[in-house]
């Protein structure tokens, strides 16, 4: 497991004290980087992850950096396996507090629509935007018992489009106009729905600094900011806001959490 | 005047295809029976025998007609509103790249409703993949241009998608605007004109953009 940069909370500024998360796809990248920043701001975290080799050592890294973390199995293509997530959260925290679904499958190489194989296109589709609407029909009854919210892990590329990843793209996009829908039905009972756009070092990033050698440097010029964030000091803060009652009155939106690189809401 | 294929089989697409017809384009309309991918080239490469080839493709959006809240939809449902939709304009792009490049002003158009932008109470696998629509568009206008072909969004009040007082009901709970021209618009003589005009040459450097129709009540972009 990488070290990362954390931002925790200290003793008297814990936001999520007492709440119960669930992160997807937490064993690297963004999802890691989100469940460490949950963790040092108080949550007992879930790290839903389909693959034990990442997943338990990020579990594993939490808990050494002074937070409470646990690995649970999670192939968030499968709803058996997001229900048993949901059940192995709730027996061992009581409740659950708020869904992260970060997850989603292999991006696949820089390819031109036409060329792309169905089996890339269904794979994204299963992992993005059905898992999006399992999570949250499996966590529908605990988010509104405890007045909860659901972040849903969308990208830049599904508001401009991606020249190197259209089904990325169709993808997240999708996520965002679910996640809108789903913040007008559920902020009635008291559910919250947001949206986080992070730009990190992910795989979709990595594939498109490959097909571009030049991108990444064009990315931090164009980016207020200098550099690509740091998963947990950067974009965990972020999940850690939408999660808390700091956003209580926040419900529908994307945050870009891109250094400034994209401005285009 | 173009060769124009528009997809769909509602009222949108129904009312657009007579929009069309009536500014002089030959146009066929085909429903999507299936959205798997032999069916959809099959469907196209129909089309582009009945026309002698195909200038336009205009993609039309399926959307619900009922309203059901994301507790309350089966995983079925989910399927076959968000999810074929999505595979419907993904196969459809992907047969209009043989069907339009190389023509040197080739133009694929999506047509979906606001909600996408906006979300909808009740319509959330709609508003999903409406909105993949458009970033697929956006994807596909980067990847595309060097083809000489554009591709672009329409987007119309969500009364032309969905019928009745739904409709009227979803546009009035998104956005407390009366349309600044007053009314929502007639599909024929209000939006397919827009088809007509990306289908132009002095188009041909408009793409990857979204066109709002819905007579200024979506403002944000």
């Amino acid at each position: 497991m990488n070290t990362v940069m954390t931002s925790g909370g200290s003793a008297h500024n814990r936001l999520l004290e007492g709440k119960a998360v669930i992160v997807t796809g937490a064993g690297g990248g963004v999802g890691y980087g989100i469940a460490m920043a949950m963790a040092l701001h108080g949550a007992d975290v879930v790290v839903a992850a389909r693959r034990p080799d990442n997943g338990e050592p990020a579990a594993q890294a939490i808990n050494n950096a002074g937070g409470r973390a646990v690995f649970f199995r999670c192939d968030v293509t499968q709803r058996s396996s997001i229900e048993a997530t949901v059940a192995f959260t709730v027996e061992t925290f009581g409740r659950l507090d708020c869904v992260v679904h970060n997850a989603v499958s292999a991006v696949g190489p820089p390819t031109e629509i036409q060329d792309i194989e169905p089996a890339l296109f269904q794979g994204m589709v299963a992992s993005a935007v059905r898992a999006s609407f399992d999570c949250a029909q499996v966590a529908y009854p605990y988010l509104k018992a405890a007045q909860g919210s659901y972040i849903l892990i969308t990208s830049a590329t599904g508001i401009e489009g991606s020249p190197y990843l259209p089904v990325y793209g169709m993808v997240k996009a999708a996520q965002r106009g679910f996640g809108k829908s789903l913040a007008r039905e559920w902020g009635p009972e008291g559910i919250r729905v947001n949206l986080i756009g992070p730009v990190a070092m992910t795989p979709a990033l990595e594939v498109a600094y490959k097909a571009n050698p030049v991108l990444e440097a064009r990315l931090v010029k164009r980016t207020p900011l200098q550099r690509v964030g740091d998963p947990a000091a950067d974009i965990g803060p972020a999940a850690v806001f939408f999660a808390s009652d700091l956003a209580r009155f926040v419900a529908g939106q994307t945050l870009i959490v891109d250094g400034g690189g994209f401005m285009g809401l | 005047m173009r060769r124009m294929l528009v997809t769909g089989a509602g009222r949108l697409a129904t009312e657009l295809t007579t929009g069309l017809r009536a500014a002089g384009h030959a146009v066929e309309q085909r429903p999507i029976v299936d959205v798997a991918k032999a069916a959809v080239q099959q469907m196209v490469d129909d089309a582009a025998t009945a026309l002698g080839g195909i200038d336009t493709i205009v993609h039309v959006h399926q959307s619900a007609q009922e309203r059901t809240t994301v507790v309350e939809t089966t995983t079925e449902q989910w399927i076959a509103i968000c999810e074929d939709s999505m595979t419907a304009a993904f196969h459809v792009t992907q047969a209009a790249h043989g069907a339009l490049a190389g023509r040197g002003h080739g133009r694929l158009v999506f047509v979906v409703p606001t909600i996408g932008m906006a979300g909808a109470f009740g319509l959330a696998a709609s508003a999903a993949s409406a909105e993949s629509l458009r970033a697929l568009t956006k994807s596909v206008a980067k990847q595309w241009g060097k083809y000489a072909i554009t591709v672009n969004v329409i987007a119309v009040g969500p009364q032309h998608v969905i019928a009745g007082d739904i409709g009227r009901e979803v546009a009035e709970g998104v956005s407390l605007a009366v349309p600044a021209m007053g009314s929502a618009g007639d599909v024929a003589t209000d939006v397919a004109p827009l088809v007509s005009l990306l289908s132009m040459d002095e188009a041909h450097f408009l793409t990857g953009t979204t066109l709002v129709a819905d007579g200024g009540v979506w403002l944000t972009l």
